[in-house]
């Protein structure tokens, strides 16, 4: 009705506008109410005055005597001291809130318990329909007009908090979250503290929190991130079993991994079937899939990135489990309360306990052996101040293969002292080190300074030595090849008002590339024979990463997250530069429907020689060279998004095509032991295009008994590189059309926790020989005996598509909350519950050929496999 | 666990029926030529299979040699055991070139050609008995065969080496006899030994890595016996004989592995497949 009345009054005015002339009134006002004062003014004077009486209500003023002056001082004299203002529009007097000094509150948002920041919480002001979410260190910055706001705090898994705070420009406001689980018992929540889905302008993205990782089944009993992350539309997941993680056509080294901001190439455990990170020390991970905002760059098809906890701020706690697998115990606690705090987790796998059960059935033993792979996380968070605080984590991780064969004995004369040593050994793994220094300059404006160094490594030694007829003699071979960064970031969170969030940065880093060296030295009679390094020298090369971003709400309707990134890659002599355009547009449609579009331009200066189809330990990390041009990507996205049954469900639909530049693989018939071949690999590989298209489809629910998702893929993928198939379009690696994920998580009652998830993928392409012919191996004489092997002739890659793969996998915690405060958790899974016998490859044996139709054979990896895992906590 | 590990290694089979892709027969042209002896040609078709150790013949060719660019003579075709051959009455000379051109009536010509590759600088040559070590069979033992090679710097060299056990007979009548069989051995190159030492029958090098150097590859065989000696084949290879014959040995040793992509194996010949291709092989008695 009231907003009937101003339109009204506005009318009125309006139309009375034109006739009005400004004019000197003389008027006595007694002492009244501001309503009875104005509603005079008007009767006595004629001029047309609107207001909004709930603005009026309430305020008096004193008598007033005014004798021929003009209606604006009678006005604001009448006005003086109250919140309210006028502005003449023609001779039309409006008037309204005075305009208020804008505030900013700012602080961080934890947990009240652990003194955990949150990541993602929202902070909504429902008075200016506006609000925030902190930032990747919980901190947020709301800047309003007014004294007090009511702040309305929410995050995944945290009771909401609705208060009232009042506007103090200088004093950080932290809040603190009581966690749901604390109040009710049970843990029901297996979201993840993020951006409301309509709210966010970003798409293509996803959360998942450790939570969801624990509690999905299990291989072997080792809860695994990215055997998680497969289970997302978009992601396939490569070879069955492996942790692969192929985003929407890509390919593993497509992928940036950042865990606390540090790169990770290869995080895998034993030959990519674990990854390695440890979940009870992982806080919040996210994938991009696409649309990915400015602050990232340096990969074409992912963004994976881990924070990792910071430490509980007031109390002692950790874990520890046994898998069949490994052990891993973590502990987290104050060093000095609510100052400085740590994590430390280790984990070690132990299949080299139980090898000597299966060594000392051969014949051959060695007297050494070793297998086994390990990570370790640490991390030291100190609080300066409100304004200051300090980070510095390190992540280590190893695969390590050991054998040593040892042979002593005498010779055919008899003689003594001969001997035979040869040792083989292999590993593998990254190290990574951040120190990040989080600096809040105003309540607007918020820093993070960070060093960083990290180091992924394979290292292959293989030596014999020994001695005949008393003569020593030794052969090493050492192969290494890796790649090390080291350098700077800094980046700037400003908010200057709620509609806008900026960021910006810049980044530096030294980049060595060790394309394989291999380092062979031999002796004989103690003289050294041979001692050299082969032409594989380190490359270096350096990275400069400029970017700015704003996330803009426009309107209600309108959000936009615009952003460039600049980046600079030197190597060898060559400088290669790309100016990156990133956009987000969401556009919300009737009925809280949010239309979504983007478009990212990303490139990566780095590529993987792969010789087999999931990533391997020995594989090349190599730059962009003279000869090897970096990988572009252009992708766009459309989607749309919607929350149902407030907010419990979230849909999201998204069409992408991804369009891939110089991209590199092997030539056909290439020589692929490259690592030793010194810096031919240049030569051996050749570049061509990739494309990638598809529709992915996401229904999550996040809260209740009942969480989980339903996920489905439709998608296609391909590439065409001159010196690869003839140069003739070819689908890519795990090409798969469709794919299917339900997860599954139920709280059937405190204590026991059920979780399912099935998988359907159609068939993924496989090359099949389409012809023999014949061969020769030596030259051929007019005499003698004969024999002609065969050679396959392999007409197109990826030429035979067969079955598709499906599986059920089932898991259920026993929780046990123990008086003393321990948690004890026994899961036990259940993988392919079915035995379902799904391809791993297949091999053709015989063909008939008269017939056109034949059988091939397929090779399972994965039966039926039941695992078990214990837990407890403290 | 052990249950765990013993499911995983027992993979699982199936038959699947599948509509084979089908590519029509081609003409293929084999020839691998050695100094100092005559040309010994195939010339067969493609099949529909996946193996076979006998392709349909072409009978009806005409194959035309060329010496350094010089037309030299036809081949001519001969059976023996049921296979056809074409051969040449020229010998193979160091340093030139010899293009086949081969006619097939109703089918475009194939054509390839290659060189005799200089011979290899081989030095020092040991075997060294491991005593102490098991063999592949009982009453053998493993034993390191070292060889040198002096490579010749500046230009790009290819190298194949394989080591054979002879076994020394009589006839009756008191002629000896020798046959020497393959061997299969253990490399130090890397790739190699990761995990289990492979054993290979033939060691592939290219000198990238020691250009103009004098490395010595060792090489440990494990059916080292009474025999008490080994010969060592070296063989110089011209780049394509190097590619084709490493390239098959990779198609074998790759094509069954689910995780690698199928091997292209090269071939040099135009409008067909098969390889014309230049070699030149030394043998060495080595003894402890």
């Amino acid at each position: 009705m009231r907003h009937f009345l101003i339109v009204l009054l506005l009318l009125c005015g309006l139309a009375a506008a034109s006739q009005q002339q400004a004019i000197n009134v003389s008027i006595s006002i007694p002492e009244t109410t501001l309503e009875n004062a104005l509603k005079l003014l008007q009767q006595q004077t004629g001029i047309q005055i609107s207001y909004e009486y709930t603005r009026v209500r309430g305020i008096t003023i004193k008598a007033r005597h005014y004798k021929d002056v003009s209606p604006e001082i009678i006005l604001k004299d009448l006005l003086k001291g109250t919140t309210l203002t006028f502005k003449r529009r023609g001779d039309q007097f409006i008037i309204g809130p005075a305009v208020k000094m804008d505030r900013t509150l700012s602080g961080f948002v934890e947990d009240a318990v652990s003194g955990e920041r949150l990541i993602g919480a929202s902070l909504a002001v429902p008075e200016y329909q506006t609000g925030t979410i902190t930032n990747a260190y919980g901190f947020y910055s709301l800047t309003l007009p007014g004294d007090s706001v009511r702040v309305v705090l929410s995050s995944m898994g945290y009771e909401r908090l609705d208060t009232v705070v009042a506007m103090q420009q200088t004093k950080s406001i932290s809040f603190r979250l009581k966690t749901l689980s604390s109040r009710l018992e049970e843990v029901t929540i297996r979201g993840v503290k993020t951006e409301n889905i309509v709210t966010s302008s970003q798409m293509s993205h996803i959360n998942v929190s450790a939570a969801l990782v624990r509690a999905t089944p299990r291989l072997l009993g080792e809860a695994d991130l990215f055997k998680t992350l497969q289970l997302l539309p978009g992601v396939k997941q490569g070879s069955d079993a492996t942790s692969a993680l192929l985003v929407r056509g890509g390919t593993p080294d497509q992928n940036l991994i950042l865990l606390d901001g540090a790169p990770l190439y290869n995080p895998m455990h034993l030959m990519g079937v674990f990854s390695t990170f440890n979940t009870s020390i992982l806080k919040d991970v996210t994938l991009y899939k696409g649309a990915f905002p400015a602050r990232y760059g340096g990969r074409l098809s992912s963004v994976v990135d881990i924070s990792t906890k910071d430490g509980d701020m007031h109390k002692m706690h950790g874990d520890f489990s046994v898998g069949l697998l490994s052990a891993q115990a973590m502990v987290e606690g104050p060093i000095k309360k609510e100052k400085t705090t740590f994590v430390l987790s280790a984990r070690r796998s132990y299949p080299d306990l139980f090898a000597p059960i299966y060594l000392n059935t051969q014949d051959d033993v060695p007297d050494k052996f070793g297998l086994h792979f390990y990570d370790l996380n640490a991390k030291l968070h100190h609080k300066f101040s409100d304004k200051d605080k300090l980070y510095v984590g390190f992540y280590g991780g190893r695969d390590k293969f050991r054998t040593r064969y040892k042979y002593f004995g005498k010779d055919s004369q008899g003689d003594e002292g001969n001997y035979y040593v040869t040792n083989t050994s292999m590993q593998w793994g990254n190290y990574s080190g951040t120190i990040r220094w989080n600096h809040v300059y105003s309540p607007k404006l918020f820093s993070n300074l960070m060093v960083l160094g990290s180091d992924y490594r394979f290292k292959s030694d293989f030596d014999q030595q020994g001695e005949s007829k008393g003569e020593r003699y030794s052969d090493q071979q050492k192969l290494v090849s890796g790649i090390s960064d080291y350098g700077a970031r800094i980046d700037f969170d400003y908010l200057p008002r709620p509609g806008h969030v900026i960021k910006a940065g810049a980044a530096y880093m030294f980049r060595n590339f060790t394309p394989g060296a291999l380092r062979t030295r031999q002796t004989d009679k103690d003289a050294v024979t041979v001692d050299s390094v082969n032409n594989n020298h380190d490359i270096r090369a350096t990275e400069t990463n400029l970017y700015a971003e704003d996330d803009w709400n426009v309107t209600r309707q309108l959000k936009i997250n615009a952003g460039l990134h600049f980046s600079a890659f030197k190597v060898e002599g060559r400088n290669y530069t790309s100016l990156q355009p990133r956009m987000n547009v969401r556009y919300l449609l009737p009925g809280d429907w949010a239309l979504k579009a983007s478009y990212s331009r990303m490139t990566q200066y780095i590529h993987l020689l792969a010789t087999n189809s999931i990533t391997l330990p020995a594989d090349l990390w190599v730059p962009a060279t003279n000869k090897i041009k970096p990988q572009e990507a252009d992708q766009f996205a459309l989607g749309i998004a919607k929350n149902f049954l407030g907010g419990q469900l979230e849909f999201s639909a998204e069409g992408y095509y991804k369009k891939m530049r110089h991209v590199i693989e092997y030539k056909e018939g290439a020589d692929y032991l490259t690592s030793s071949k010194g810096d031919t690999w240049q030569s051996l590989v050749a570049a061509g295009e990739g494309k990638s298209y598809g529709m992915e489809l996401f229904l999550q629910k996040k809260t209740g008994k009942l969480t989980g998702w339903i996920g489905y893929t439709l998608a296609w993928t391909y590439r065409t590189i001159p010196e690869v198939n003839d140069g003739r379009e070819f689908p890519y690696k795990y090409d798969r059309r469709h794919d299917l994920h339900i997860v599954g998580i139920y709280q059937l009652r405190k204590g026991i926790e059920l979780s399912a998830s099935w998988t359907y993928q159609s068939a993924s392409p496989f090359t099949i020989p389409v012809s023999v012919y014949e061969k020769v191996v030596e030259p051929l004489r007019d005499e003698g005996w004969f024999y002609f092997p065969s050679s396959q002739r392999v007409d197109g890659r990826n030429n035979v598509r067969l079955l598709a793969y499906h599986r059920l996998d089932l898991g259920i915690s026993f929780i046990r909350y123990k008086k003393n405060g321990l948690i004890r958790t026994w899961n036990v899974s259940v993988l392919n519950a079915y035995n379902r016998l799904n391809p791993f490859f297949y091999y053709l044996e015989t063909i008939n050929p008269m017939e056109v139709q034949t059988s091939i054979t397929s090779v399972s990896l994965m039966p039926v496999l039941p695992s078990v895992s214990y837990n407890l906590k403290f | 666990m052990l249950l765990i590990c013993s499911w995983l290694i027992m993979a699982c089979k199936k038959q699947v029926p599948i509509h084979f892709p089908e590519e029509a027969s081609r003409p293929v042209l084999s020839l691998l030529m050695e100094k100092d002896s005559i040309l010994v040609a195939r010339l067969t078709r493609s099949a529909r299979a996946v193996f076979a150790n006998k392709f349909p013949q072409i009978t009806d060719a005409t194959i035309q040699l060329y010496e350094d660019g010089q037309f030299r003579e036809n081949l001519t075709m001969f059976e023996k055991y049921e296979y056809v051959f074409y051969k040449s009455t020229v010998k193979v000379k160091a340093g030139s070139t010899y293009r086949l051109v081969a006619k097939i009536p109703g089918y475009g010509d194939l054509e390839g050609s290659d060189y005799i590759p200089a011979p290899v600088n081989v030095g020092e040559l040991s075997v060294n008995p491991i005593p102490g070590s098991k063999g592949h069979q009982s009453g053998e033992i493993k034993a390191r065969i070292s060889v040198q090679i002096h490579d010749k710097g500046g230009e790009r060299n290819y190298y194949r080496i394989r080591i054979y056990i002879p076994y020394y007979y009589k006839d009756p009548d008191g002629t000896l006899y020798t046959e020497k069989y393959p061997t299969s051995f253990t490399t130090g190159n890397p790739q190699d030994t990761w995990f289990d030492a492979k054993q290979r029958d033939q060691f592939f090098i290219e000198d990238a890595l020691f250009d103009g150097g004098s490395p010595r590859f060792n090489l440990v065989i494990d059916r080292w016996n009474k025999v008490n000696e080994a010969i060592v084949e070296v063989t110089a290879l011209t780049a394509d004989s190097y590619k084709y014959l490493y390239s098959t040995a990779m198609a074998e040793e790759k094509n069954d592995d689910p995780l690698s992509e199928k091997v292209v194996v090269f071939n040099n010949i135009k409008n067909g497949y098969g390889i014309v291709g230049g070699m030149l092989q030394q043998l060495y008695s080595v003894k402890p």
